[in-house]
């Protein structure tokens, strides 16, 4: 079993806690991404697990075996370097075998152990080139290739992808799926790509501040946001937020009203705690505005500005007085994500429309009140089960 | 700031460029064009006072050989090369071992120790003579090779380590997370990892060693006055009698003496030159 757990890892550097009482279990086989913005310990956390960084608190797990004090060596993890990390005097195959070779193991099992990992990835070609001879897709799979050579229970990505320009990046994204398919470990992989987390997991663990905000399977997160912070950092363009207020508190409803928009009914959860009068958020997804008119709720808005990006197009709408909190552009505008097909312009008057169903509720301190929905997009965590 | 090139259809300023550049290497080589000349001259020239003029006769072969055989600049020449070469190689390994301990690990008074290493440069080694010499009687060693290569080797080392710290430094921190990754062990790490990479460091710390030991006078002088041990620095200085001097002689065992970091200079001068730059442009 290559089991990982985490339990309450905390970690200070100095006053400032970049870690705290991280819990986390990963199942054998699981392939976990740990994402958030820059600075929110995502790869301090990583670096903890490889037992690169020391924590001050709190016990690693692997294969139940404690681990929280042993060295990087002999934790049984291998770990994918965002910089590739390649030794440049060796070649790919010597660079794959060096783990190998430092453990003393006899020269035919790692030239087997390396065969097999380059097969594997298909750089069989390679292995007598140095690194310097190769491009940044066949650097990062010959960095994976390292990794697999070791064939470790648990490996470790640290935003391998981020130094790949766009097209290699969704290559070796849909690669590093497959790998996963095939060698059947457990993965734990940092990336500040929210695509990436959607596209990968079959689990997210969404970290900001050092702490974690939500761990669930993407679909999960993003239907489900626990709060303000999740709900704004998966989706793409983000979700509109909306300043409104409380007005009718009943069990399990509330009604928010404000100026400019309708009064809208929401369901809300057993423990959601709001009270008539309170200042609350209203969450609407990009995908939830419609710019027929269609939907429960309407308002007249004028289009700012569309980005036409072929298949779909984003809208841009100045909905005022309504305005939307932290929005893309600032302008205080909504965004909407439409079909490409659109023939509106900038600076039509259009009547946007939205379901009450679509729409999530936020208490003052980001907490979600809205109560949970179903997901109705198709989409299971593989190879894990629930 | 740099130099431009000149453009052609400039015809005046291209030839005082050229002239002064001309001037400034004469005057610069100037001293070594007078050694060369004197290695050559019959003794008698230099008896007539004739130190400049073109020489009565050419004896190239008569004075070199006569280095070896009239003097015992072959003894000091051997000295020379068995101080200094186990000096480099102690300088070498013990600032590697210093430079990546450094460079790498966080350690209380990590800081303070660099700052001692750097500071020993700064002290003038005069003030060290009388301590060092009565250090080396002590020990026993006064006037052994011994006494030399320790010395040397000491003294070195603090240069050599803000120059091995620096260059370790400057390689990718993520290659040696990935060795410790990867289950290496410090000493794996630094033989695997580190010493293929700053190769062209210790080329170029290397020559630098090599000419500052194998010019030094100072502590040649202080630590070995026997012939046995004397280096060629100081058995140079000991080519002079009392009351005549064959400065044909000396001028040619000069040659002779410079020539080892010379041609050290040049079969490394790929390295050399690459190691110095490497560093800062990041290669």
């Amino acid at each position: 079993m290559n089991d990982l757990e985490l339990n309450g890892i905390t970690k200070r550097y100095g006053d400032t806690t970049v870690l705290a009482d991280i819990n986390l279990t990963a199942k054998d086989k699981e392939f976990i991404v740990v994402v958030g913005p820059s600075g929110c310990g995502k790869s301090t956390l990583l670096k903890s697990i490889a037992g690169l960084e020391s924590i001050d608190s709190g016990q690693i797990l692997i294969g139940g075996r404690d681990v929280t004090r042993e060295e990087p060596g002999d934790r049984d993890i291998a770990m994918v370097f965002q910089s590739y990390a390649l030794y440049p005097h060796m070649t790919v195959a010597e660079n794959m075998g060096f783990g190998l070779r430092m453990a003393g193991r006899p020269k035919a099992e790692i030239q087997k152990a390396v065969k097999r990992a380059a097969e594997i990835l298909q750089i069989n070609d390679y292995l007598a080139m140095r690194p310097r001879q190769l491009s940044g897709g066949q650097r990062q799979r010959v960095a994976i290739g390292r990794a697999i050579t070791r064939s470790p229970s648990v490996f470790l990505f640290d935003e391998p992808l981020s130094n790949l320009d766009a097209a290699l990046r969704t290559q070796m994204r849909v690669e590093i799926g497959l790998l996963y398919r095939r060698l059947e470990a457990t993965m734990v992989y940092v990336t500040h790509d929210q695509v990436e987390a959607m596209t990968m997991a079959t689990r997210i663990v969404l970290m900001n501040h050092g702490v974690v905000e939500q761990i669930g399977t993407p679909v999960e997160l993003y239907t489900n946001p626990r709060n303000r912070f999740v709900a704004g950092f998966l989706g793409s363009p983000r979700m509109n937020f909306i300043s409104t207020r409380a007005v009718e508190v009943a069990d399990g409803s509330a009604v928010v009203d404000s100026e400019g928009l309708a009064r809208i009914r929401l369901d809300i959860h057993n423990e959601a705690r709001v009270a008539v009068g309170d200042e609350v958020v209203i969450g609407l997804r990009p995908e939830s505005i419609r710019l027929d008119g269609q939907g429960d709720h309407q308002l007249s808005a004028r289009i700012g500005l569309i980005e036409q990006l072929g298949r779909e197009a984003i809208a841009y709408l100045d909905a005022a007085p309504v305005r939307a909190i932290e929005s893309e552009n600032g302008l205080g505008h909504l965004t909407a994500q439409t079909d490409g097909r659109i023939t509106l312009r900038r600076d039509d008057a259009v009547s946007i429309g939205f379901d009450a169903a679509d729409v999530y509720l936020f208490d003052a301190e980001g907490k979600t009140l809205t109560s949970a929905r179903t997901a109705d997009i198709r989409s299971e965590p593989e190879m894990v089960d629930a | 700031m740099y130099p431009r090139q000149i453009k052609a259809g400039e015809p005046a300023r291209k030839s005082l460029y050229l002239g002064s550049v001309t001037l400034v290497l004469f005057l610069w080589l100037l001293p070594l064009l007078a050694i060369i000349l004197t290695s050559i001259r019959p003794a008698a020239d230099i008896a007539a006072g004739d130190y400049w003029g073109w020489p009565s006769g050419f004896d190239l072969i008569a004075n070199y050989t006569g280095v070896f055989t009239q003097t015992p600049m072959g003894r000091y020449f051997l000295n020379s090369l068995i101080i200094t070469i186990p000096s480099v190689i102690g300088v070498l390994c013990l600032s590697t071992l210093t430079g990546f301990v450094l460079s790498r690990y966080r350690f209380r008074g990590n800081t303070l120790l660099f700052a001692i290493f750097i500071g020993g440069n700064f002290l003038p080694f005069q003030i060290m003579m009388i301590p060092v010499r009565n250090l080396t009687l002590d020990l026993g060693i006064y006037n052994t090779y011994l006494a030399l290569i320790i010395f040397h080797t000491a003294f070195q080392t603090g240069f050599a380590t803000l120059f091995m710290r620096n260059f370790i430094a400057a390689l990718p921190g993520e290659l040696f997370e990935a060795a410790r990754a990867e289950g290496a062990s410090p000493l794996q790490t630094l033989i695997h990892v580190v010493v293929p990479l700053v190769r062209p460091a210790l080329a170029a710390l290397s020559i630098l060693a090599f000419t500052f030991i194998w010019n030094d006078y100072f502590w040649a002088v202080v630590l070995s006055p026997s012939d046995a041990v004397k280096p060629v620095t100081a058995g140079l200085a000991n080519l002079k009698g009392q009351y005549v001097a064959n400065w044909n002689l000396i001028s040619a065992a000069t040659i002779v003496i410079a020539i080892p970091p010379v041609m050290l200079f040049f079969f490394m001068q790929r390295h050399f030159v690459r190691g110095l730059t490497m560093g800062a442009v990041k290669g």
